[in-house]
């Protein structure tokens, strides 16, 4: 009996998180949404956005930034709230799972540290840059810019996270070391994921498979596919449709999952693909009219779901 | 006669232990059902306050079941006289 309670219970932690998940899906921004902030100022999207969702990112960073910088940064602290904030009301198994997939932000923040101390960036724009979701906390980044000058500082001041093996029998090689990150992420993923969450995996996999082969024979360079994916029989070459085009395909296969029903995290990692896909609405919208784009080009380059 | 007051009394319990499956069985199969609503209703209102009644409505329904098995176990002691 109690083995029958404990297997019914299982389910339990998923539903909460599913849920409340898909009402914060209602809040995303909307085509309508989207038409009157092609037709915005920069200023007015501001304001915009701090109506909605962003007001407290906008608080907090209007002090100290104005334009597209306070929008650009507003937008990354605010992926990094909502994320970290999923993880922190998701329960039971929920939570376990979710932990292991926001380890990607850690892949991502590692990459962009090593990237900006190669190229000499500021650490205070690094720092801005950040989506610290994962594992490793925003303090622990921060103390890592402090307290490291060079490439090899850096390297060993992760020396206590699981990345630390990778990073140091590749930190000779920059393009190397990236790949194996994120090889080491998804084969972790790919070994404790469920059945209905790793078509989706095998989906994203593929998607960036393709998308590297593109660019890989575009510039002539050796490239080794990341393991899990599916095969694919397409010709290649990178260019900007082609990028629009596997971009679309994955969103739109993420916001259809957010609905289904399911004993796992599929909905929210499907959620986690429609917030990235919205933010990044935003910074085209925000960039084309920096550009002084065309609001048919903008709406070109959105993907925005039915 | 003693017998057949020892086969009542065993008829009485039997049939007391069949309400008592009637009610419980169904309290259970409502309980496993309100479970994921409850905690779906839960994670809605958390994030919307205005889903409060309508998660709460949706969590209750299942509560029928306990009414129906109500029924039948009053049913069933109709038939200890």
């Amino acid at each position: 009996m109690l083995r029958l309670l404990r297997i019914s219970s299982e389910g339990t932690g998923y539903v909460y998180t599913n849920t409340r998940v898909r009402v914060m899906k209602s809040k995303l921004l909307s085509r309508d949404d989207f038409e009157k902030l092609m037709k915005m100022s920069i200023a007015e999207i501001s304001r915009f956005l701090e109506e909605r969702e962003y007001k407290k990112e906008f608080d907090e960073l209007g002090r100290l930034l104005s334009g597209t910088n306070l929008i650009e940064y507003a937008l990354n602290r605010n992926l990094e709230d909502q994320f970290s904030s999923i993880l922190k009301f998701s329960v039971r198994n929920a939570k376990e799972e979710l932990a292991l997939y926001l380890k990607k932000f850690d892949i991502i923040s590692i990459k962009t540290v090593l990237r900006g101390n190669i190229s000499g960036i500021q650490d205070e724009i690094v720092a801005n840059e950040l989506i610290t979701a994962g594992s490793l906390s925003k303090a622990f980044f921060k103390e890592l810019l402090e307290r490291t000058g060079n490439f090899e500082e850096v390297v060993e001041y992760l020396k206590n996270t699981e990345y630390y093996p990778i990073l140091k029998k590749y930190r000779s090689d920059m393009p190397t070391l990236e790949d194996e990150l994120d090889k080491y992420y998804y084969d972790t993923l790919l070994k404790s994921v469920s059945r209905n969450l790793l078509e989706f995996i095998k989906h994203e996999i593929t998607s960036k498979n393709m998308a590297i082969e593109a660019r890989a024979k575009k510039h002539k360079v050796v490239f080794k596919k990341m393991r899990g994916g599916k095969s694919y029989s397409e010709d290649l070459y990178d260019s900007p449709e082609l990028r629009l085009k596997l971009r679309k395909d994955f969103v739109s296969r993420a916001l259809k999952l957010i609905s289904k029903f399911s004993h796992d995290i599929t909905p929210v990692i499907a959620y986690f693909v429609a917030k990235e896909n919205e933010v990044s609405n935003i910074r085209i919208i925000v960039r084309g009219k920096k550009a002084g784009l065309s609001e048919a080009d903008m709406r070109h380059q959105l993907i925005i779901g039915e | 006669m003693e017998v057949d007051m020892q086969m009542a009394d065993v008829n009485t319990g039997l049939i007391a232990i069949g309400a008592g499956l009637a009610i419980g069985l169904s309290a259970l199969g409502a309980g496993i059902a309100e479970k994921d609503i409850g905690a779906a209703a839960v994670g809605a209102s958390a994030e919307k306050e205005g889903f409060f009644a309508k998660g709460l409505i949706m969590t209750v329904l299942p509560e029928t079941l306990i009414i129906f098995g109500l029924v039948v176990a009053i049913l069933i002691l109709g038939l200890a006289q």
